[in-house]
């Protein structure tokens, strides 16, 4: 009996201490986190903010003449083809584009870039190339512009070649910031508009009218020599944009 | 003689039966017990603060009507973020409850791969009425997705001090 007892006491402190294990006291606290990325969305467009410009456009600089042959086509939102055919010396095409930021986070120009799928040095060498934009942005108007060749190259001897493009471009885009809603429209601001026709009336490239008309211009100068007889270049101009902290 | 020895027997018995009334006495003490238990409670104290990356220049945001902690909930909402951008948060946390509290780490958990988080301050241990943060920061990775969203839960269990 005495043992009995021993062992029923036994078994009632070990049940005791178990229950005692199991009672401890606990709160537990949860953090739900979401996390959304935004966009990086740059896109040729058809019209500007207010709808004033549209795009995009070509235009045949001619005087007297009816022979050129130019085009333009929005491919789809990254690409626009421009295409020319039939220039001879003094004529050229100036051709208008619309870059809008439809994304949700700023774009930044990181580089321009020219890149020749069929090269040719003597256009390089002899087409003059001259243009310019306009930063806009709805609510505040005009942000900023300027043109290409820029106002020190003009000092230097005015670098307006097609072999100059890529760095003229790039001097004149490289590090601008476009904010989400921001337009880019390849124009030439008014208080520039007199220097571009000054560069095309010295290399005689006719048909340009500041007054009405804008964007980049491609000519053939008139003193051009029969070597540029039935050439040909293709190249695509490349607008590469990064985010705004890189 | 039989009458008085009746007699006798009689009172004999009324006298034993008296004194079975009268022999025990008794005496009552009492111990008055009152056991009130205490209370652990931990709770998220204020909503959560969110400072973004220092080039961020308002690109990324933080949700503000569901960025909110009360009781033992707390969501944070972030918006427009991008490969790079970091979001530290900090959220305190108070021990509401009458025992000191331990064992307060929290645990993150995200659900895509191109999200890391970086605790960098716990509320470990919590004396009565005290108040610490959590400190984590979220970092997008350069291989984020646009226009997608990712989820990161984090859950902490407190224990009463003394296990």
């Amino acid at each position: 009996m005495k043992k009995t007892r021993i062992l029923a006491l036994s078994l009632i402190v070990m049940i005791m201490l178990v229950g005692a294990g199991y009672a401890a006291w606990t709160d537990t606290l949860k953090i739900t986190n979401t996390v959304k990325t935004g966009e990086m969305n740059v896109e040729f467009v058809d019209a500007d903010f207010d709808g004033t410009r549209l795009a995009p456009i070509v235009t045949g600089l001619e005087v007297g003449g009816n022979y050129l042959i130019p085009t333009i086509h929005l491919d789809d939102p990254k690409n626009i083809t421009v295409r020319v055919e039939n220039m001879y010396p003094g004529t050229g095409i100036l051709y208008d584009a619309v870059l809008k930021n439809k994304g949700t986070v700023p774009a930044v120009i990181d580089n321009v870039q020219v890149i020749f799928n069929t090269d040719n040095q003597k256009l390089r060498d002899n087409l003059i190339v001259v243009g310019g934009y306009i930063h806009m942005r709805p609510g505040t108007g005009e942000v900023d512009g300027d043109i290409f060749p820029g106002f020190w190259d003009a000092i230097s001897g005015r670098k307006i070649k097609l072999n100059d493009l890529q760095k003229n471009l790039n001097d004149m885009l490289k590090n601008t910031t476009m904010q989400p809603g921001d337009y880019i429209v390849f124009d030439i601001p008014d208080e520039f508009k007199d220097e571009i026709q000054t560069a095309l009336t010295e290399e005689e490239i006719s048909g340009y009218d500041p007054q009405t008309q804008n964007c980049i211009i491609m000519g053939l100068p008139k003193k051009a020599g029969n070597d540029l007889k039935e050439q040909e270049a293709v190249f695509t101009i490349k607008v590469n944009f990064k985010q705004h902290n890189k | 003689m039989k009458k008085s020895r009746i007699l006798a027997f009689s009172l004999i018995v009324m006298v034993m039966l008296m004194g079975a009334g009268y022999a025990a006495w008794t005496d009552t003490l009492n111990i008055n017990n009152t056991v009130k238990t205490g209370n652990l409670d931990v709770n998220f104290s204020e909503n959560p603060g969110v400072v973004f990356n220092t080039d961020n220049a308002g690109v990324a945001k933080v949700v503000v009507s569901e960025t909110v902690a009360s009781g033992n909930e707390a969501t944070v909402k972030l918006e427009n973020l991008y490969p790079g951008a970091t979001a530290t948060v900090t959220i305190p946390v108070k021990n509401d409850g009458s025992i000191p509290v331990k064992n307060g780490t929290f645990t993150f958990t995200p659900d895509k791969t191109w999200i890391t988080v970086t605790p960098s301050s716990q509320p470990t241990e919590l004396a009565v009425g005290e108040t610490k943060d959590v400190v984590y920061t979220i970092t997008i990775g350069e291989d984020a997705l646009e226009d997608t969203t990712g989820t990161v839960t984090a859950t902490a269990t407190f224990d009463q001090f003394n296990k």
